[in-house]
């Protein structure tokens, strides 16, 4: 009796399988609409445009990289010529100052700074001498 | 004399009548691929029935049946790129394919959001199963009943995607194991695991009404 009931169960479970789903007369008036072409055709359509955004996005991020890339090389190779100009014009020996005959009084007045800072300012030791000597204590000679 | 006019009628013709041979799918496909749109009007138009027949397998309604068939056809005419007969199965196997891996994709995400629940099952149709294992009342085996196809999608709905394909495609598509196999990707061994744990799945549900 068991060995009967454990085989309708499964004669039963498959007369289940085979009847789920769609009735054959539905499928059959699904599977031949005319309906069914243009939806295809539709969902093609969209899946192309939907293809054809997602690829010209990519395109505009690329355009927007490669622009950034080419500007920044600019950037960089405006600033290689420019440090490279610089260093150029500091090697060139500055051209000489217009300087009158009190070169002392100046030095005196500017600080040491003045003295070893350009040639035309620089003072000999003899110079620096007499004018200590020529002091004379603090007082100029009567 | 009315003869020989009829030969030379024929014989001034012959040059001009073209034998109807019927486009192979591989034709078809690579017409497509150069650019041919009318040629995959020609596949849709071979191949829509069975493709819907195959879905409606599984779905019992017709709007998710138009839907994957949508998506089968649309997935198809982006693929045919892709496809070879030389490095894999003709093209009806892979449509087929397509179309049973579509219909496992949306089993699944049904199993994410059941629509129908065990108790949706009605007293007359735990009655009419029950009437269905009594032997002595109808005379008449189990396996030649007429399911009600309602009945039966509530029931099968409680099974999981995997089990779900393999039973209807041996039972109700009467495929071998191997082409199963074949079909899906998986190892025969799979699919006789699978099959046998999904029959005695459906009898678990049968088991708690009958």
């Amino acid at each position: 009796m068991n060995q009967t009931k454990d085989e309708l169960i499964d004669g039963l479970t498959k007369a289940v399988t085979r009847s789920g789903g769609l009735g054959a007369e539905e499928v059959e008036r699904l599977g031949s609409s005319a309906h069914l072409h243009s939806r295809v055709r539709a969902g093609i359509e969209a899946e192309k445009r939907r293809r054809a955004g997602v690829g010209s996005g990519w395109l505009a991020t690329l355009l927007v990289a490669s622009r950034a890339v080419a500007t920044l090389v600019l950037v960089t190779i405006a600033t290689v010529v420019t440090f490279w100009l610089t260093k150029e014009n500091a090697s060139v020996t500055p051209p000489a100052l217009n300087v009158s005959g009190d070169n002392i009084s100046r030095v005196v007045t500017g600080g040491t700074c003045a003295l070893s800072a350009t040639d035309e300012c620089a003072i000999s030791t003899e110079e620096v001498l007499a004018t200590l000597f020529a002091d004379n204590g603090g007082k100029e000679p009567k | 004399m009315d003869e020989t006019a009829a030969k030379l009628n024929l014989a001034t013709l012959e040059p001009f009548i073209q034998p109807v041979v019927e486009a192979t799918d591989e034709s078809l496909v690579e017409a497509v691929r150069g650019g041919d749109d009318s040629a995959f009007e020609q596949i849709f138009e071979r191949h829509r029935r069975r493709v819907a027949r195959m879905i409606g397998r599984f779905f019992n309604r017709p709007e998710r049946v138009e839907e994957i068939l949508q998506e089968v056809f649309t997935k198809i005419y982006f693929a045919l790129g892709a496809y070879s007969a030389e490095r894999g199965p003709s093209f009806g196997a892979w449509l087929s394919r397509v179309a049973i891996n579509s219909c496992y994709d949306e089993l699944r995400r049904a199993r994410r959001r059941p629509e129908t629940s065990i108790s949706d099952i009605t007293s007359d149709e735990i009655v009419w199963l029950n009437s269905q294992l009594n032997p002595g009342t109808a005379g008449r085996d189990a396996e030649s009943a007429v399911v009600s196809r309602d009945l039966a999608n509530k029931l099968l709905a409680r099974l999981s995607a995997d089990d779900r394909i393999v039973l209807t495609l041996l039972d109700a598509e009467e495929l071998s194991v191997a082409e199963i196999a074949l079909l899906m990707g998986w190892k025969v061994s799979k699919v006789k695991v699978r099959a046998h744990r999904a029959r005695q799945s459906l009898r678990r549900v049968l088991a708690e009404f009958v």
